[in-house]
């Protein structure tokens, strides 16, 4: 039986065996085992009340003199059905580690463990009768179990061979019997009987003078306290926990690495397109591009015919422009295709200087680069100077 | 599961199996890395290189018009050459604008300029000695766009005589159209 994205609705399988449950079951689900009552010591206890952190240590001295196993081969859990200030009755359930796992070993070698192992009587009971003394008979494999149940604990419980009415004519007044040995009343408030033993119905309640009320599958089953996990299928369990985390997290981990991979393969991938882009459109514009270079380069290797920039005249213009004062004097020019060289005079080294800044300013004159060497002073302390030029 | 290979290891297997593991693990993913970087570093600067290469087109072909009318003047405007006979001509109208503002002509020759791919060429070289405001507008009148005359070489000096005469020596070119064909 299982919850359905735990929305109220329970997927239920009618299972032969724990083979075919543990093909159901998922890694790392979280499950409950229901242990039939031939796999457990349940007993009814009653116990002087203590402070509750003594109860687990009385009842598994209680349960060590009941059953024939060392403790540490027992697992035992217990509730309580009834608590005054002198005594408590205790509802105590013991179950053998070995045979436990021999039943559980389809689980185990698949790894699943379950969350908790607790006895399907009791979860019947709880389910059907949380509330006051009841009889609950039903069938566990070809047996029929009854069980004696307070306040939704199992307190007394019995295995029957036989599933015939006169069979239970002989078994069920056995069981009341052994219920008064142990304090329980035997007038139970509620009979309860499994749909399943419909033929049994008129025997239990000629025995009984009640008429027993039919139940069904638990759907969901009502949660019982009593956890017989035992220790190593906790630390068990931790550890398949654990290890499911780490594969978790390992698969992410190889999610977003894969991730990484693919964004950046995609990034690649992109550029490439984009560098395809381009270079289609470069393609498509270079005999454009092709001749627009080569006017360019035709135009600038014409440009000393067409500039009037390059002109001697205009050069000669910007450069009279460029004179400080009347005293700074030209001398020589020359001018070929490859270089300006002016040669002049100027009444001090500063005005020489003046005049190569002035040049440098001139916008008309951008067209080249001009260098003056230091000036050379004359015997009158004038300065001879020589500009030289380059075009850009 | 753990693999039953993994559980009959010992301790010390186990760490050592891991430690391999993961050694190779860190190699192959530095390797698989380092070429996807090269990949991704290859791919980004190959589109660096386009993307420059793009923009300066984008630049170039916005100027597309300027550039075809620029060409378009220089076939409608650059003369054609018609033989050696242009030096001569060349000649002639240097002597023409020369005389014009009364400048004398010294030492006149002719003769074939370079021949690039842009241009050919024919030259007159002159010397002058004249003050210097004739000079000037014997330069100005010379060159004009249209004209496509070029002083490939200019030689003006103060005279040692006179201060206010300049001495000139000129070299003179014409720039025909390139020949076509050739």
């Amino acid at each position: 039986m299982r919850s359905i994205s735990r929305n109220g609705v329970w997927d239920v399988h009618a299972l032969e065996n724990l083979e075919e449950a543990a093909n159901l079951l998922n890694s790392g689900e979280e499950f409950v085992l229901g242990l039939p009552i031939n796999m457990v010591l349940a007993q009814r206890l009653r116990l002087p009340t203590v402070d509750p952190q003594d109860f687990p240590e009385m009842v598994r001295i209680q349960v060590e003199k009941s059953f024939p196993y060392s403790p540490d081969e027992v697992t035992t859990d217990y509730e309580i059905i009834e608590q005054t200030e002198s005594d408590s009755v205790i509802s105590a359930v013991a179950v053998h580690n070995e045979r436990l796992s021999e039943m559980a070993a389809p689980l185990l070698l698949r790894g699943h463990i379950p969350s908790q192992v607790t006895v399907y009587a009791a979860q019947r009971a709880a389910t059907h009768a949380a509330e006051g003394r009841a009889l609950l008979i039903y069938p566990e494999g070809e047996k029929l179990i009854s069980a004696i149940s307070e306040n939704g604990k199992l307190s007394l419980t019995r295995t029957l061979d036989a599933r015939e009415p006169e069979q239970l004519q002989r078994d069920l007044p056995q069981l009341t019997l052994s219920a008064e040995l142990q304090g329980i009343n035997s007038l139970f408030p509620s009979v309860l009987l499994d749909e399943t033993c419909l033929s049994l119905r008129d025997t239990v309640e000629s025995l009984f003078a009640q008429r027993p009320e039919l139940v069904g599958l638990e759907m969901p089953p009502a949660p019982v306290k009593l956890n017989l996990l035992p220790e190593q299928w906790k630390q068990q369990r931790v550890q398949l926990l654990r290890r499911a985390e780490w594969r978790q997290r390992l698969l992410w981990a190889g999610a977003a690495y894969g991730a990484a991979l693919v964004l950046f393969f995609a990034y690649v991938f992109a550029i490439r397109l984009m560098v395809g882009s381009l270079d289609k459109r470069v393609a498509r514009d270079a005999s454009e591009v092709a001749f627009i270079k080569e006017t360019e380069a035709t135009w600038k290797a014409l440009a000393p015919a067409i500039y009037p920039r390059y002109y001697p005249v205009e050069v000669l213009l910007h450069l009279l422009e460029s004179l400080p004062n009347q005293n700074v004097r030209i001398t020589a020019y020359k001018q070929s295709a490859r270089q300006i060289q002016v040669e002049g005079e100027a009444p001090s080294a500063a005005l020489a200087y003046e005049f190569a800044e002035n040049i440098k300013k001139n916008r008309d004159l951008r067209a080249f680069a001009f260098e003056m060497g230091s000036p050379r002073i004359l015997p009158n302390d004038h300065a001879q100077f020589r500009l030289e030029a380059k075009p850009k | 599961m753990i693999p039953a290979w993994y559980l009959r290891m010992n301790q010390r297997e186990r760490l050592l199996a891991v430690s391999v593991a993961g050694i190779v693990f860190l190699l192959i993913n530095l390797w698989i890395w380092s070429a996807l970087f090269g990949m991704a570093g290859k791919a980004h600067a190959a589109f660096s290189a386009r993307r420059t290469a793009r923009a300066e087109q984008i630049i170039y072909l916005k100027e597309y018009k300027t550039w075809a009318n620029r060409e378009k003047w220089l076939e409608k405007t650059q003369p054609v050459s018609k033989g050696e006979v242009d030096a001569s001509t060349l000649l002639d109208q240097v002597k023409q604008v020369a005389s014009k503002h009364a400048i004398l002509l010294e030492n006149p020759a002719i003769g074939l300029g370079d021949a690039t791919s842009t241009h050919q060429s024919v030259f007159a070289s002159v010397e002058t000695k004249c003050a210097w405001p004739p000079l000037v507008h014997f330069l100005y009148d010379m060159q004009r766009p249209e004209a496509f005359i070029v002083f490939e070489n200019v030689n003006l000096i103060i005279d040692s005589s006179d201060p206010t005469i300049m001495r000139g020596k000129f070299k003179i070119a014409k720039w025909f159209a390139p020949s076509r064909g050739k």
